[in-house]
């Protein structure tokens, strides 16, 4: 059967729409899994500690690199998603939503990447 | 606004939809598939299980009223707090929230019902039947004992013998399927049953809140069923999945386990702020101020909360690093929890009338205080130094009350008084509902507020008794004074609701004055068209849909299949793309429900041949069931209002059944990852069982190599039978080969996986390693038994003549979860036989 309508991908919507807490989430997975497997994996080796550091210092970074670039530019990220929305309702509260997102996900990515800094890469805490 | 459907209508379409839409009378009331029927039937059975947990609180708070109390033994003591917190979570709260799901969303949506009528059935009896035999086992001695986060090594063997604990796991596993089913149900309804003109950026927010429940949900339980299988498997089988001294680790449970135990938090907060959502803004006569700002914070909400679950394990041992990661993550979401609570205020105060104090109103402050203090402390036992001073004490106990009764209970009573006229001929007294709500209130808060004290003082939790002189007694008799109040509230409701709900339309269609469509005109069929909307109050926007809705003068105003329909929309702008045909009342989804309960309870209990039995009854039932779908494009195109004619069949991408299998597919994925979190979370543990030095090496690569090599075959088979289907239908002998082909192909790579470690001398049972193994092979026989039942289903359905090129919704589905079945295996793999050579 013809389809009668059609629109931008669900899939370019569930991307765009969810950049910020996407990239959150990938910034989480990566820092707790590089820093969990070097502790275990490196605890014999020579200061795993400015290895797990630097690693997480470097995620941090660059997540946050990719978010600043997705509140500045959100067209940019619609076009690489191939997400169109025709109406001006609903570009509105696509991209409105997309920036207040990743303006959430941001002070979430600083404030996990910032433990770095403080405290022991390995160490427990009592 | 142009109408759609301008013309008066012909007499007899309201009558005939009557005809179609009835719901079924006397023993055939079993077979009803319409939402509002089961629906109440859902929240009835959730709302029975609130009642009898609230029960066995009532029965624990009065054992702990005063010291050295010899009222409940201790074994009975333990039993009743594990079955207590097991029912409110995975008896009453997801199942109230999915049963709210299933009664408002077709009316907020205007949809005659959600896409899989029969699937919401099933789960719904599947539920009731299950629950009521889980919780019936505290009357037999036979209930679990282990907390109802069941941790090992406590729930193992060793030390939990007898049946007890394997109700808890086979019983809730089970259960966790049927909320699977559910969110299939409505990740799929919500996203593609909205009314015409309903884009996203109108969605009423309980909607919003519906779709992020169902997605958390698909994301959230299969971590849970995995672990329950995991810790089933060891006690019936002993695969050393938890065990230490064999390799495994008993914080593998809390891992999965809060991996689905925080967000289950926010899947029922979520959709209580939902309702929340929609209460404010009627009583406050004023459109919700921050729309944005609240689906902003609902989805915030959902993603946080998948990166918090680690603080339930601060105390476990975990670098502080890793505390900090989640520590930070439990503190940002607040954040977005704040953002609707100032939504909400904000709300209240933009109205320029005043905001009414109906009870829903006062149940909406009362939630706003009591979560809100919910939520502090929950700040502070998200600060590590803090948490190790309170973990597992009453401090904790008071801060999840004041989340989970603040946060979901309080809405869903607020709930109940606003939605209730919609389905009862008489609402509920709004003089009693005062007495209601003030007594609940000042109860709860006597219950709970002394408690943060006990838990300073040091009372751990789930101890059944205590020493009458270590100065807890005060406190202990006023949280069980507040229990009583609190019951007392509760119990006015129920009198309340007994003399005055009775089914049927309300006298007075929109009495709070609402502006969202579940305020429409409905009847058995729902609405009587679907409208077109404009705005996110429809009915504050256009003050005469209601009547244009009756004359039917908006889309679909009868019945031109002769059968049950709505309108499939676009899912983003919710333009329309197609007329489904559902199916009605009928006895299968009742029938394989009850057997498949039956299968796993009886599985709990040893008696394995009546259970594969049964089991193999609920498989025919659920065949029987699905055959009468997939009707074909026999209806051909129909109107749906002036100038739009839709097809009545659809197949591919856009079907409303491709996307619940790529639901489905999702969840299955999600399952799989945890496993694969599982296999290397053990590795670092364990490294010394690993292959290649602490197990057999892995079978040569031939073996892999082989099995991968057949389930490409299988693909392939299958993508030439989809390019080929309409060549491949005229030719029978063909088209059964190639389908008996792809099963066999995989099947063969099954038997090649197998046989490939058995070879090796590695057995399940030696250790983590071997058990982690085995299981993966467990996970791809599973879909490979699914596909063989699939398979043969779409083959049957082929040599019957109800399968061709057009007719092909069947093929897709077995197409698509064959495809993905490979790629999981391929995966596994990967991982099972690259991982000990990588490492190696």
């Amino acid at each position: 059967m013809k389809e009668p309508a059609k629109e931008a991908p669900t899939v370019s919507a569930i991307l765009f729409l969810l950049a910020g807490p996407i990239l959150w989430a990938g910034h989480l997975l990566l820092v707790y899994g590089v820093q969990s497997v070097t502790c275990v994996v490196g605890s014999g080796s020579v200061a795993p500690s400015a290895l797990i550091r630097t690693l997480v210092v470097l995620v941090t970074l660059g997540a946050i690199l990719l978010l600043c670039l997705a509140l500045f530019f959100p067209g940019r990220l619609a076009h690489m998603l191939r997400y169109q929305t025709p109406d001006r309702d609903n570009h509105v509260f696509s991209v409105r939503v997309e920036r207040l997102l990743i303006l959430l996900s941001l002070p979430a990515v600083i404030w996990s990447g910032a433990a770095a800094f403080l405290l022991d890469a390995c160490g427990l805490s009592r | 606004m142009e109408l759609p459907n301008p013309a008066p209508r012909p007499e007899g379409e309201v009558r005939e939809l009557e005809r179609i839409w009835a719901t079924p009378r006397g023993w055939r009331l079993l077979t009803a598939v319409n939402n509002t029927v089961i629906g109440l039937l859902y929240i009835g059975v959730a709302f029975l299980f609130f009642l009898m947990a609230g029960v066995l609180a009532m029965l624990m708070r009065t054992q702990l009223a005063v010291g050295d109390n010899r009222l409940i033994g201790q074994d009975l003591y333990n039993q009743m707090f594990t079955v207590h917190g097991t029912t409110m979570m995975f008896l009453f709260a997801v199942p109230a929230v999915e049963a709210l799901g299933v009664m408002l969303l077709p009316q907020m949506l205007a949809a005659r019902d959600l896409p899989f009528p029969r699937l919401s059935a099933f789960a719904i009896w599947a539920y009731v039947v299950g629950g009521l035999v889980f919780f019936s086992t505290i009357f037999y001695d036979l209930a679990p004992k282990g907390g109802w986060f069941m941790y090992p090594p406590l729930t193992l063997t060793e030390y939990s013998p007898g049946d007890n604990a394997d109700f808890w796991l086979l019983g809730i596993g089970f259960i966790e399927i049927s909320a699977i089913a559910g969110a299939i149900e409505i990740v799929v309804g919500t996203l593609r049953t909205r009314p015409p003109g309903m884009s996203l950026a109108k969605m009423p927010i309980f909607a919003w809140t519906m779709l992020i429940f169902a997605s958390m949900i698909m994301f959230a339980f299969p971590a849970v069923i995995l672990a329950t299988m995991m810790l089933e498997i060891e006690r019936a089988f002993g695969w050393p999945f938890f065990s230490a001294a064999r390799g495994g680790d008993p914080l593998l449970w809390q891992h999965l386990f809060w991996f689905f135990g925080h967000p289950e938090v926010y899947i029922i907060f979520l959709p209580a702020a939902g309702l929340v959502s929609m209460i404010v803004p009627t009583m406050a006569r004023t459109p919700l101020v921050g729309y944005h700002l609240i689906v902003v914070a609902l989805i915030g909400t959902g993603f946080f909360s998948f990166g918090l679950w680690v603080h339930h394990m601060f105390t476990t041992g975990i670098p502080a690093m890793s505390l900090a990661f989640f520590s930070a993550a439990s503190m940002a979401v607040a954040v977005p929890s704040g953002i609707q609570v100032f939504a909400w205020i904000a709300t209240i105060a933009a109205g320029r009338q005043r905001f009414r104090m109906t009870t829903a109103s006062l149940f909406v402050l009362g939630f706003l205080f009591i979560f809100t203090v919910g939520g502090l402390t929950g700040v502070m036992v998200a600060m590590v130094p803090f948490d190790y001073q309170v973990h597992d004490t009453y401090f904790v106990v008071a801060h999840f009350h004041y989340v989970l009764i603040g946060g979901f209970v309080f809405p869903l009573f607020a709930a109940y008084y606003y939605w209730i006229p919609l389905f009862s001929r008489r609402p509920l007294s709004e003089r009693l509902g005062r007495w209601v709500f003030w007594l609940m209130f000042i109860g709860f808060n006597i219950t709970f507020l002394p408690m943060h004290l006990t838990g300073l003082k040091g009372m751990p939790r789930r101890v059944w008794t205590y020493p009458e002189d270590i100065g807890w007694n005060m406190l202990n008799a006023i949280s069980t004074v507040g229990t009583y109040v609190l019951a007392a509230g509760i119990l006015i409701f129920l009198i309340d609701l007994i003399a005055k709900f009775r089914f049927g339309n309300a006298e007075i269609e929109n009495p709070w004055g609402a502006g969202t469509l579940e305020w429409l005109p409905n009847d058995v069929y729902s609405t009587r068209s679907i409208p077109h909307i404009t705005g996110r109050e429809p009915l504050w926007d256009r003050p005469s849909l209601p009547q244009e809705v009756r004359d039917g003068h908006h889309y679909l105003p009868n019945a031109p299949t002769g059968g049950r329909e709505t309108i499939v929309t676009s899912p983003i702008h919710a333009q329309p793309q197609y007329v489904i045909q559902m199916p009605g009342p009928g006895w299968p989804p009742f029938l394989a429900a009850v057997f498949t309960a039956a299968c796993f309870l009886l599985l709990t209990v040893k008696m394995v041949t009546i259970a594969i039995i049964c089991g193999a009854l609920a498989i025919a039932f659920v065949l029987v069931w699905a055959w009468g779908l997939d009707p074909g494009p026999s209806k051909g195109t129909i109107d749906i209002a002036r100038g739009i004619r839709l097809p009545t069949y659809m197949t591919g991408p856009t079907s409303h059944s491709w996307w619940a299998m790529v639901v489905l597919m999702i969840v299955a994925a999600s399952l799989y990852f945890a496993y694969v979190f599982s296999y290397l979370f053990l590795w670092l543990v364990s490294p010394e069982v690993w292959a290649p030095t602490g197990s057999p090496a892995p079978p040569p690569g031939l073996w892999p190599v082989s099995a991968a090599a057949l389930m490409l075959a299988g693909s392939s088979t299958i993508w030439l039978i989809s390019r080929r289907l309409e060549k491949l239908a005229a030719s029978p002998v063909a088209m059964a080969a190639a389908l008996l082909l792809s099963l066999a192909l995989l099947i063969g790579a099954l038997a090649l996986e197998l046989s490939g470690h058995l070879m090796t001398g590695l057995r399940p049972g030696d250790n983590a390693y071997g058990a982690m193994v085995y299981l993966g092979a467990v996970l791809f026989a599973q879909l490979a038994f699914a596909l063989t039942i699939l398979g043969l289903f779409t083959l049957a359905r082929y040599l019957t003549g109800k399968l061709d090129g057009a007719r092909r919704v069947t093929f897709d589905n077995y197409m698509l979860l064959y495809h993905y079945a490979v790629a999981q295996s391929l995966l596994g793999l990967a991982l099972v036989h690259g991982f000990p050579r990588l490492i190696g």
